[in-house]
Protein backbone atom coordinates (compact mmCIF):
# COMPACT_ATOMS: atom_id res chain seq x y z
CA UNK A 1 0.00 0.00 0.00
CA UNK A 2 1.69 3.45 -1.08
CA UNK A 3 1.62 6.52 1.30
CA UNK A 4 -1.61 8.38 -0.84
CA UNK A 5 -3.50 5.68 0.28
CA UNK A 6 -2.23 5.71 3.58
CA UNK A 7 -2.70 9.04 3.56
CA UNK A 8 -6.77 9.01 2.46
CA UNK A 9 -7.20 6.55 5.19
CA UNK A 10 -5.72 9.16 7.54
CA UNK A 11 -7.50 11.60 6.30
CA UNK A 12 -10.25 9.42 6.29
CA UNK A 13 -10.02 8.28 10.30
CA UNK A 14 -9.69 12.42 10.90
CA UNK A 15 -12.88 12.96 9.68
CA UNK A 16 -14.39 10.44 11.95
CA UNK A 17 -12.84 11.22 14.63
CA UNK A 18 -12.72 14.58 14.13
CA UNK A 19 -13.27 15.74 17.66
CA UNK A 20 -10.33 13.42 19.69
CA UNK A 21 -7.75 14.56 16.80
CA UNK A 22 -8.74 18.48 17.64
CA UNK A 23 -8.08 18.11 21.52
CA UNK A 24 -4.74 16.33 20.65
CA UNK A 25 -3.90 18.79 18.20
CA UNK A 26 -4.88 21.51 20.93
CA UNK A 27 -2.73 19.94 23.29
CA UNK A 28 0.14 19.95 21.58
CA UNK A 29 -0.63 23.75 20.59
CA UNK A 30 -0.98 24.51 24.54
CA UNK A 31 2.08 22.79 24.87
CA UNK A 32 4.26 24.01 22.39
CA UNK A 33 2.82 27.73 23.01
CA UNK A 34 3.65 27.42 26.68
CA UNK A 35 7.11 26.43 25.64
CA UNK A 36 7.68 28.93 22.99
CA UNK A 37 6.99 31.46 25.32
CA UNK A 38 9.21 30.43 28.03
CA UNK A 39 11.89 30.36 25.19
CA UNK A 40 10.87 33.73 23.82
CA UNK A 41 11.59 35.05 26.75
CA UNK A 42 15.08 33.31 27.70
CA UNK A 43 15.96 34.23 24.11
CA UNK A 44 15.38 37.60 25.15
CA UNK A 45 16.61 37.98 28.29
CA UNK A 46 19.51 36.25 27.70
CA UNK A 47 19.95 39.05 24.43
CA UNK A 48 19.33 41.53 27.08
CA UNK A 49 21.54 40.21 29.28
CA UNK A 50 25.09 40.31 27.04
CA UNK A 51 23.50 43.31 25.75
CA UNK A 52 23.97 45.20 29.00
CA UNK A 53 27.11 43.22 29.75
CA UNK A 54 29.09 44.40 26.71
CA UNK A 55 27.71 48.34 27.47
CA UNK A 56 29.42 48.08 30.97
CA UNK A 57 33.05 48.10 29.49
CA UNK A 58 36.17 48.00 31.70
CA UNK A 59 38.72 50.54 33.04
CA UNK A 60 42.48 49.26 32.78
CA UNK A 61 44.50 51.41 35.54
CA UNK A 62 48.35 51.23 34.68
CA UNK A 63 51.04 51.53 37.01
CA UNK A 64 52.11 54.64 38.57
CA UNK A 65 55.76 53.89 37.92
CA UNK A 66 54.97 52.87 34.61
CA UNK A 67 57.55 53.75 31.82
CA UNK A 68 55.31 55.88 29.85
CA UNK A 69 57.31 54.57 26.03
CA UNK A 70 55.52 52.12 27.10
CA UNK A 71 51.87 52.95 26.63
CA UNK A 72 51.55 52.92 22.80
CA UNK A 73 52.32 49.58 23.16
CA UNK A 74 50.05 48.94 25.71
CA UNK A 75 47.43 50.85 23.48
CA UNK A 76 48.28 48.86 20.99
CA UNK A 77 47.99 45.23 22.51
CA UNK A 78 44.25 46.36 24.28
CA UNK A 79 42.94 46.93 20.27
CA UNK A 80 44.46 43.71 19.26
CA UNK A 81 42.20 42.04 21.98
CA UNK A 82 39.52 39.88 20.45
CA UNK A 83 36.04 41.55 21.28
CA UNK A 84 37.72 45.19 22.32
CA UNK A 85 36.00 48.11 19.87
CA UNK A 86 37.47 50.82 21.17
CA UNK A 87 40.30 51.83 23.84
CA UNK A 88 40.77 55.33 24.93
CA UNK A 89 44.10 56.77 26.99
CA UNK A 90 43.28 58.90 30.07
CA UNK A 91 46.73 60.31 31.30
CA UNK A 92 46.81 61.52 34.80
CA UNK A 93 46.03 65.13 33.84
CA UNK A 94 43.59 63.89 32.04
CA UNK A 95 42.09 62.05 35.23
CA UNK A 96 43.11 65.10 37.46
CA UNK A 97 40.69 67.52 35.53
CA UNK A 98 38.31 64.90 35.60
CA UNK A 99 38.21 64.40 39.33
CA UNK A 100 38.09 68.18 39.62
CA UNK A 101 34.77 68.60 37.72
CA UNK A 102 33.80 65.70 39.60
CA UNK A 103 34.74 67.56 42.81
CA UNK A 104 32.76 71.14 41.71
CA UNK A 105 33.24 73.63 44.08
CA UNK A 106 35.25 71.62 46.36
CA UNK A 107 38.19 70.94 43.81
CA UNK A 108 40.35 73.40 46.07
CA UNK A 109 41.06 70.53 47.58
CA UNK A 110 43.86 69.61 44.64
CA UNK A 111 45.82 72.71 44.76
CA UNK A 112 48.94 72.32 45.60
CA UNK A 113 48.61 68.90 44.39
CA UNK A 114 50.50 67.32 41.24
CA UNK A 115 48.76 65.14 39.28
CA UNK A 116 51.04 62.12 38.97
CA UNK A 117 49.55 60.62 41.93
CA UNK A 118 47.02 59.79 39.28
CA UNK A 119 47.55 56.31 37.71
CA UNK A 120 47.29 56.50 33.98
CA UNK A 121 44.40 54.43 32.42
CA UNK A 122 42.35 52.70 29.67
CA UNK A 123 38.22 53.27 28.42
CA UNK A 124 37.59 50.17 27.18
CA UNK A 125 34.55 49.58 25.03
CA UNK A 126 33.74 46.02 24.11
CA UNK A 127 31.66 44.80 20.97
CA UNK A 128 28.38 43.90 20.99
CA UNK A 129 28.03 41.00 19.39
CA UNK A 130 30.08 38.56 19.95
CA UNK A 131 31.33 39.32 23.40
CA UNK A 132 29.52 37.66 26.67
CA UNK A 133 29.62 37.91 30.09
CA UNK A 134 32.15 35.25 30.63
CA UNK A 135 34.31 36.94 27.94
CA UNK A 136 34.24 39.75 29.87
CA UNK A 137 35.84 37.76 32.90
CA UNK A 138 38.18 36.36 30.91
CA UNK A 139 39.60 39.67 29.59
CA UNK A 140 39.92 41.02 32.60
CA UNK A 141 41.75 38.20 34.38
CA UNK A 142 44.49 37.91 31.31
CA UNK A 143 45.02 42.05 31.96
CA UNK A 144 45.69 41.47 35.53
CA UNK A 145 48.39 39.39 34.59
CA UNK A 146 50.43 42.47 32.14
CA UNK A 147 53.15 44.25 34.10
CA UNK A 148 51.79 47.32 33.68
CA UNK A 149 48.46 46.52 34.64
CA UNK A 150 47.78 47.47 38.35
CA UNK A 151 44.13 46.85 38.15
CA UNK A 152 40.95 46.26 36.19
CA UNK A 153 37.42 47.57 36.96
CA UNK A 154 34.22 46.45 35.76
CA UNK A 155 31.11 45.89 37.36
CA UNK A 156 32.16 42.51 38.50
CA UNK A 157 28.85 42.33 40.66
CA UNK A 158 26.66 43.45 38.39
CA UNK A 159 28.44 40.83 35.53
CA UNK A 160 28.14 38.08 38.40
CA UNK A 161 24.27 38.95 38.77
CA UNK A 162 23.49 39.02 35.48
CA UNK A 163 25.35 36.17 34.72
CA UNK A 164 23.23 34.33 37.60
CA UNK A 165 20.27 35.42 36.50
CA UNK A 166 20.61 34.32 32.58
CA UNK A 167 21.90 30.74 34.23
CA UNK A 168 18.78 30.82 36.25
CA UNK A 169 16.64 32.03 33.12
CA UNK A 170 18.18 28.93 31.00
CA UNK A 171 17.50 26.33 34.21
CA UNK A 172 13.85 27.61 34.22
CA UNK A 173 13.61 27.05 30.21
CA UNK A 174 14.92 23.88 30.05
CA UNK A 175 12.64 22.67 33.22
CA UNK A 176 9.73 24.23 31.31
CA UNK A 177 11.00 22.14 28.15
CA UNK A 178 11.21 19.16 30.19
CA UNK A 179 7.93 19.17 32.09
CA UNK A 180 5.80 20.15 29.47
CA UNK A 181 6.77 17.69 26.95
CA UNK A 182 6.34 15.52 29.43
CA UNK A 183 2.86 16.37 30.17
CA UNK A 184 2.79 16.44 26.53
CA UNK A 185 3.61 13.03 25.71
CA UNK A 186 1.17 12.10 28.40
CA UNK A 187 -1.75 13.38 27.07
CA UNK A 188 -0.80 12.49 23.37
CA UNK A 189 -0.07 8.69 24.72
CA UNK A 190 -3.72 8.99 26.66
CA UNK A 191 -5.49 10.30 23.98
CA UNK A 192 -3.96 7.84 21.21
CA UNK A 193 -5.03 4.75 24.32
CA UNK A 194 -8.53 6.48 23.99
CA UNK A 195 -8.52 6.78 20.20
CA UNK A 196 -7.09 2.95 20.03
CA UNK A 197 -10.02 1.89 22.76
CA UNK A 198 -12.55 3.71 20.79
CA UNK A 199 -11.55 2.06 17.45
CA UNK A 200 -10.89 -1.71 18.86
CA UNK A 201 -13.69 -3.45 16.72
CA UNK A 202 -11.52 -1.50 13.35
CA UNK A 203 -8.47 -2.26 14.83
CA UNK A 204 -9.39 -6.19 15.72
CA UNK A 205 -11.13 -6.55 12.08
CA UNK A 206 -8.08 -5.05 10.62
CA UNK A 207 -5.93 -7.72 12.46
CA UNK A 208 -8.11 -10.30 11.40
CA UNK A 209 -7.82 -9.55 7.87
CA UNK A 210 -4.08 -9.65 7.65
CA UNK A 211 -3.40 -6.00 8.49
CA UNK A 212 0.39 -5.86 9.60
CA UNK A 213 1.25 -3.86 12.36
CA UNK A 214 2.36 -1.41 9.80
CA UNK A 215 -0.84 -1.06 8.31
CA UNK A 216 -2.84 -0.28 11.39
CA UNK A 217 -0.04 2.05 12.98
CA UNK A 218 0.44 3.82 9.50
CA UNK A 219 -2.67 6.67 9.44
CA UNK A 220 -2.28 7.16 13.20
CA UNK A 221 1.73 8.30 12.55
CA UNK A 222 0.15 10.34 9.79
CA UNK A 223 -2.10 11.82 11.85
CA UNK A 224 0.36 12.57 14.88
CA UNK A 225 2.61 14.08 11.78
CA UNK A 226 -0.25 16.36 11.04
CA UNK A 227 -0.60 17.15 14.89
CA UNK A 228 2.69 17.67 15.56
CA UNK A 229 3.25 20.14 12.74
CA UNK A 230 0.52 21.89 13.09
CA UNK A 231 0.38 22.23 16.62
CA UNK A 232 3.59 23.57 16.80
CA UNK A 233 2.94 25.93 13.55
CA UNK A 234 0.19 27.11 15.07
CA UNK A 235 1.65 27.76 18.79
CA UNK A 236 4.44 29.82 17.08
CA UNK A 237 2.14 31.52 14.98
CA UNK A 238 0.58 32.96 18.41
CA UNK A 239 3.68 33.64 19.85
CA UNK A 240 4.41 36.15 17.05
CA UNK A 241 1.71 38.49 18.51
CA UNK A 242 2.93 38.65 21.58
CA UNK A 243 6.72 39.41 20.20
CA UNK A 244 5.03 42.63 18.00
CA UNK A 245 2.87 43.11 21.60
CA UNK A 246 6.48 43.37 23.92
CA UNK A 247 8.49 45.55 20.50
CA UNK A 248 5.30 47.87 20.77
CA UNK A 249 5.49 48.46 24.79
CA UNK A 250 9.10 49.16 24.63
CA UNK A 251 9.66 51.47 21.76
CA UNK A 252 6.80 53.32 23.85
CA UNK A 253 8.63 53.38 26.75
CA UNK A 254 11.04 56.16 27.02
CA UNK A 255 13.48 54.34 29.18
CA UNK A 256 14.07 51.20 27.14
CA UNK A 257 13.67 52.69 24.00
CA UNK A 258 16.88 51.85 23.02
CA UNK A 259 16.39 48.07 23.53
CA UNK A 260 15.01 45.68 20.46
CA UNK A 261 13.38 42.45 21.23
CA UNK A 262 13.74 39.64 18.74
CA UNK A 263 11.33 36.77 17.73
CA UNK A 264 12.55 33.16 18.01
CA UNK A 265 15.44 32.36 15.58
CA UNK A 266 14.82 30.28 12.58
CA UNK A 267 16.80 27.76 13.96
CA UNK A 268 14.84 27.09 16.81
CA UNK A 269 11.54 27.33 14.92
CA UNK A 270 12.66 24.77 12.98
CA UNK A 271 14.16 22.59 16.10
CA UNK A 272 10.19 23.32 17.60
CA UNK A 273 8.44 22.05 14.87
CA UNK A 274 11.38 19.24 14.21
CA UNK A 275 10.59 18.37 18.40
CA UNK A 276 6.90 18.54 18.28
CA UNK A 277 6.58 16.14 14.90
CA UNK A 278 8.98 13.59 16.45
CA UNK A 279 7.29 14.00 20.11
CA UNK A 280 3.88 12.92 18.55
CA UNK A 281 5.29 9.91 16.14
CA UNK A 282 7.47 8.41 18.46
CA UNK A 283 4.84 8.59 21.70
CA UNK A 284 2.03 7.57 19.15
CA UNK A 285 3.68 4.61 17.98
CA UNK A 286 5.07 3.64 20.93
CA UNK A 287 1.46 3.84 22.81
CA UNK A 288 0.19 1.91 19.47
CA UNK A 289 3.18 -1.12 19.63
CA UNK A 290 1.80 -1.11 23.85
CA UNK A 291 -1.73 -1.37 22.74
CA UNK A 292 -2.04 -3.26 19.62
CA UNK A 293 -1.50 -6.99 19.64
CA UNK A 294 -0.80 -8.21 16.21
CA UNK B 1 -3.81 -41.12 10.55
CA UNK B 2 -2.83 -38.36 8.03
CA UNK B 3 0.27 -36.53 7.85
CA UNK B 4 0.59 -33.11 8.68
CA UNK B 5 2.01 -32.63 4.96
CA UNK B 6 -1.19 -33.60 3.24
CA UNK B 7 -3.86 -31.49 4.74
CA UNK B 8 -3.98 -27.63 4.54
CA UNK B 9 -4.97 -27.75 8.32
CA UNK B 10 -3.27 -29.75 10.50
CA UNK B 11 -3.38 -29.91 14.20
CA UNK B 12 -1.56 -31.94 16.64
CA UNK B 13 -2.18 -32.46 20.32
CA UNK B 14 -3.10 -29.11 20.77
CA UNK B 15 -4.10 -27.80 24.37
CA UNK B 16 -5.37 -24.21 25.46
CA UNK B 17 -5.37 -23.69 28.48
CA UNK B 18 -6.45 -20.07 30.24
CA UNK B 19 -5.59 -18.59 33.18
CA UNK B 20 -5.76 -19.39 36.18
CA UNK B 21 -7.30 -22.88 35.29
CA UNK B 22 -9.11 -23.35 32.67
CA UNK B 23 -8.41 -25.84 30.23
CA UNK B 24 -9.94 -24.77 27.04
CA UNK B 25 -8.58 -27.57 24.95
CA UNK B 26 -7.18 -30.88 25.60
CA UNK B 27 -4.82 -33.12 23.10
CA UNK B 28 -7.02 -31.89 20.35
CA UNK B 29 -5.79 -33.53 16.60
CA UNK B 30 -7.74 -32.45 13.75
CA UNK B 31 -6.70 -32.85 10.06
CA UNK B 32 -8.55 -31.29 6.98
CA UNK B 33 -8.42 -31.82 3.23
CA UNK B 34 -8.07 -29.34 0.44
CA UNK B 35 -11.82 -28.47 -0.87
CA UNK B 36 -12.96 -30.12 2.47
CA UNK B 37 -16.40 -29.15 4.39
CA UNK B 38 -15.83 -29.47 7.64
CA UNK B 39 -18.58 -29.16 10.46
CA UNK B 40 -17.36 -28.27 13.93
CA UNK B 41 -20.12 -28.73 16.70
CA UNK B 42 -20.70 -28.82 20.79
CA UNK B 43 -22.55 -27.31 22.88
CA UNK B 44 -21.51 -23.65 24.40
CA UNK B 45 -18.21 -23.15 25.77
CA UNK B 46 -16.77 -26.28 24.41
CA UNK B 47 -13.92 -24.96 22.73
CA UNK B 48 -15.24 -24.17 19.16
CA UNK B 49 -14.78 -20.82 19.07
CA UNK B 50 -11.01 -21.13 20.53
CA UNK B 51 -10.26 -23.91 18.25
CA UNK B 52 -11.20 -21.22 15.11
CA UNK B 53 -8.86 -18.35 17.17
CA UNK B 54 -5.52 -20.78 17.15
CA UNK B 55 -6.62 -21.58 13.81
CA UNK B 56 -6.49 -18.04 12.83
CA UNK B 57 -3.62 -17.11 15.24
CA UNK B 58 -5.75 -15.03 17.01
CA UNK B 59 -4.64 -16.71 20.06
CA UNK B 60 -1.74 -18.60 20.80
CA UNK B 61 -1.80 -22.38 21.95
CA UNK B 62 -0.30 -23.31 25.39
CA UNK B 63 1.02 -26.52 23.44
CA UNK B 64 1.15 -28.46 20.34
CA UNK B 65 1.13 -27.86 16.67
CA UNK B 66 -1.07 -26.28 13.83
CA UNK B 67 0.26 -26.68 10.51
CA UNK B 68 -1.37 -24.09 7.53
CA UNK B 69 -0.94 -25.03 4.30
CA UNK B 70 2.20 -26.74 5.25
CA UNK B 71 3.50 -23.81 7.66
CA UNK B 72 3.73 -24.58 11.74
CA UNK B 73 2.36 -21.35 13.01
CA UNK B 74 2.90 -21.58 16.74
CA UNK B 75 6.45 -20.36 16.31
CA UNK B 76 5.80 -17.84 14.07
CA UNK B 77 6.53 -14.20 15.00
CA UNK B 78 4.13 -11.78 15.42
CA UNK B 79 5.31 -9.64 11.72
CA UNK B 80 4.54 -13.01 10.38
CA UNK B 81 1.17 -13.91 11.30
CA UNK B 82 -0.49 -11.24 9.15
CA UNK B 83 0.06 -13.00 5.86
CA UNK B 84 -0.81 -16.84 7.66
CA UNK B 85 -4.14 -14.75 8.38
CA UNK B 86 -4.86 -13.65 4.91
CA UNK B 87 -4.92 -17.39 3.82
CA UNK B 88 -8.22 -17.55 5.70
CA UNK B 89 -11.03 -16.00 5.28
CA UNK B 90 -12.96 -15.57 8.52
CA UNK B 91 -17.04 -14.93 9.22
CA UNK B 92 -18.32 -14.46 12.43
CA UNK B 93 -21.40 -15.13 14.69
CA UNK B 94 -21.58 -10.82 15.56
CA UNK B 95 -20.52 -9.86 11.57
CA UNK B 96 -17.58 -7.60 13.15
CA UNK B 97 -18.48 -4.86 10.53
CA UNK B 98 -17.41 -1.41 11.22
CA UNK B 99 -20.71 0.29 11.68
CA UNK B 100 -18.87 3.97 10.26
CA UNK B 101 -17.55 2.58 6.98
CA UNK B 102 -19.94 1.50 4.22
CA UNK B 103 -20.59 -2.27 2.45
CA UNK B 104 -17.88 -1.32 0.27
CA UNK B 105 -15.81 0.21 2.49
CA UNK B 106 -16.03 -3.08 4.80
CA UNK B 107 -15.44 -5.39 2.27
CA UNK B 108 -12.62 -3.80 0.61
CA UNK B 109 -10.65 -3.41 3.70
CA UNK B 110 -9.55 -7.29 2.85
CA UNK B 111 -8.09 -6.28 -0.18
CA UNK B 112 -6.02 -2.62 1.20
CA UNK B 113 -4.23 -4.57 3.65
CA UNK B 114 -2.77 -6.70 0.93
CA UNK B 115 -1.53 -3.64 -1.68
CA UNK B 116 -3.87 -3.99 -4.38
CA UNK B 117 -4.58 -0.29 -6.04
CA UNK B 118 -8.21 1.46 -5.82
CA UNK B 119 -9.38 -0.06 -9.29
CA UNK B 120 -8.57 -3.45 -8.27
CA UNK B 121 -10.22 -3.22 -5.23
CA UNK B 122 -13.17 -1.66 -6.63
CA UNK B 123 -13.34 -4.23 -9.60
CA UNK B 124 -13.24 -7.14 -7.16
CA UNK B 125 -15.53 -5.57 -4.24
CA UNK B 126 -17.86 -5.39 -7.18
CA UNK B 127 -18.16 -8.44 -8.17
CA UNK B 128 -18.17 -10.10 -4.83
CA UNK B 129 -21.02 -8.08 -3.81
CA UNK B 130 -23.01 -9.12 -6.99
CA UNK B 131 -21.65 -12.88 -6.95
CA UNK B 132 -23.74 -12.45 -3.07
CA UNK B 133 -26.70 -10.40 -4.55
CA UNK B 134 -26.29 -7.29 -2.31
CA UNK B 135 -24.37 -4.88 -5.15
CA UNK B 136 -27.53 -2.30 -4.50
CA UNK B 137 -25.96 -2.20 -0.81
CA UNK B 138 -22.54 -1.45 -1.83
CA UNK B 139 -22.98 2.42 -0.20
CA UNK B 140 -24.87 1.65 2.66
CA UNK B 141 -23.93 1.52 6.35
CA UNK B 142 -24.20 -1.51 8.01
CA UNK B 143 -27.27 -0.05 10.17
CA UNK B 144 -29.04 -0.06 7.22
CA UNK B 145 -29.57 -3.59 6.46
CA UNK B 146 -30.84 -6.71 7.95
CA UNK B 147 -29.14 -8.98 9.48
CA UNK B 148 -29.33 -11.82 6.61
CA UNK B 149 -27.46 -9.01 4.91
CA UNK B 150 -25.09 -7.80 7.54
CA UNK B 151 -23.99 -11.75 7.45
CA UNK B 152 -23.55 -11.68 3.49
CA UNK B 153 -21.35 -8.50 3.54
CA UNK B 154 -19.20 -10.36 6.13
CA UNK B 155 -19.06 -13.16 3.90
CA UNK B 156 -18.38 -10.52 0.82
CA UNK B 157 -14.96 -9.55 3.57
CA UNK B 158 -14.23 -12.90 4.38
CA UNK B 159 -13.94 -14.48 0.83
CA UNK B 160 -13.09 -10.96 -1.28
CA UNK B 161 -9.24 -12.05 -1.05
CA UNK B 162 -10.04 -15.67 -2.44
CA UNK B 163 -8.67 -17.78 1.05
CA UNK B 164 -8.21 -21.23 0.48
CA UNK B 165 -9.57 -21.97 3.47
CA UNK B 166 -13.06 -20.07 5.11
CA UNK B 167 -13.32 -20.68 9.26
CA UNK B 168 -17.16 -19.65 9.73
CA UNK B 169 -17.47 -19.59 13.57
CA UNK B 170 -21.44 -19.90 13.96
CA UNK B 171 -21.84 -17.47 11.33
CA UNK B 172 -26.04 -18.43 11.66
CA UNK B 173 -26.53 -17.78 15.45
CA UNK B 174 -28.29 -14.41 14.85
CA UNK B 175 -30.08 -14.87 12.01
CA UNK B 176 -33.60 -16.70 11.67
CA UNK B 177 -34.17 -20.68 10.39
CA UNK B 178 -34.57 -19.13 6.36
CA UNK B 179 -31.87 -16.66 6.84
CA UNK B 180 -29.45 -19.13 7.96
CA UNK B 181 -29.78 -21.74 5.49
CA UNK B 182 -29.11 -19.42 2.77
CA UNK B 183 -25.69 -18.51 4.64
CA UNK B 184 -25.48 -22.04 4.74
CA UNK B 185 -26.22 -22.53 1.00
CA UNK B 186 -23.87 -19.86 0.24
CA UNK B 187 -20.82 -21.11 2.04
CA UNK B 188 -21.24 -24.15 0.57
CA UNK B 189 -21.17 -22.97 -2.84
CA UNK B 190 -17.96 -21.48 -2.12
CA UNK B 191 -16.58 -24.53 -1.08
CA UNK B 192 -17.78 -26.52 -4.30
CA UNK B 193 -15.80 -23.69 -5.88
CA UNK B 194 -12.80 -24.88 -3.83
CA UNK B 195 -12.92 -23.60 -0.78
CA UNK B 196 -11.86 -25.77 2.50
CA UNK B 197 -14.56 -24.59 4.98
CA UNK B 198 -14.65 -25.13 8.50
CA UNK B 199 -18.36 -24.89 9.73
CA UNK B 200 -18.77 -24.25 13.59
CA UNK B 201 -22.55 -24.70 14.78
CA UNK B 202 -24.69 -25.88 16.96
CA UNK B 203 -27.47 -26.11 14.67
CA UNK B 204 -27.63 -29.76 14.08
CA UNK B 205 -30.20 -29.78 11.49
CA UNK B 206 -27.37 -28.44 9.03
CA UNK B 207 -24.85 -31.67 8.96
CA UNK B 208 -28.18 -34.11 9.31
CA UNK B 209 -27.50 -35.34 5.84
CA UNK B 210 -24.27 -36.35 6.88
CA UNK B 211 -22.62 -35.59 3.27
CA UNK B 212 -20.05 -33.74 5.44
CA UNK B 213 -17.42 -34.83 8.08
CA UNK B 214 -18.90 -33.83 11.26
CA UNK B 215 -16.48 -33.29 14.34
CA UNK B 216 -18.02 -32.90 18.30
CA UNK B 217 -15.92 -31.10 20.53
CA UNK B 218 -17.23 -31.30 24.44
CA UNK B 219 -15.33 -29.51 27.27
CA UNK B 220 -11.90 -29.03 24.78
CA UNK B 221 -11.59 -32.53 23.77
CA UNK B 222 -12.61 -33.51 20.45
CA UNK B 223 -14.12 -36.46 18.63
CA UNK B 224 -15.35 -37.39 14.99
CA UNK B 225 -19.26 -37.73 14.73
CA UNK B 226 -18.64 -41.41 13.76
CA UNK B 227 -17.16 -42.21 16.54
CA UNK B 228 -19.61 -40.92 18.98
Amino acid sequence: MNLGTFTKRAIYDLKHHFFVQLMTTLVVLLSVLIFSFFLFIYVNLASLVDYFGSELGMVVFLKTDVDYTKIPSVHQRLTEIKGVQEVRYYSPEDGFRALAVYLGDEKDVLDGISPDFLPSSFQISLNRSGVTLSSIEAIASELLKWEEVEKVQYARDWVDKLDTFTKLIKIVAVMSCVLLLSTASFVVANTIKLQVYARAKEIEIMRLVGATSGFIQMPFLLQAFAQGLLGASLAILATYPCYRYSQAVLHSSQWLKGISLMFLPMPYIAAIIAGSITICVLVTHLSLSRFIRV
Amino acid sequence: MKTAGSSVISVRKLNKKYQPNIQALTEVSLDVERGEFVFLTGPSGSGKSTLLKLLYANERPSSGQIWVDGVEISGLSSSQLPFIRRKFGIIFQDFKLIPYQTVFENVSLSLEVTGLNRKQIKNKVEQVLDHLGILSKTHLYPMRLSGGEQQRVAIARAIVNNPNIILADEPTANLDAERSEDVLSLIKGLNQEGATVIFATHNHEFFKDNSSNVYFLQKGLLQEKDGL
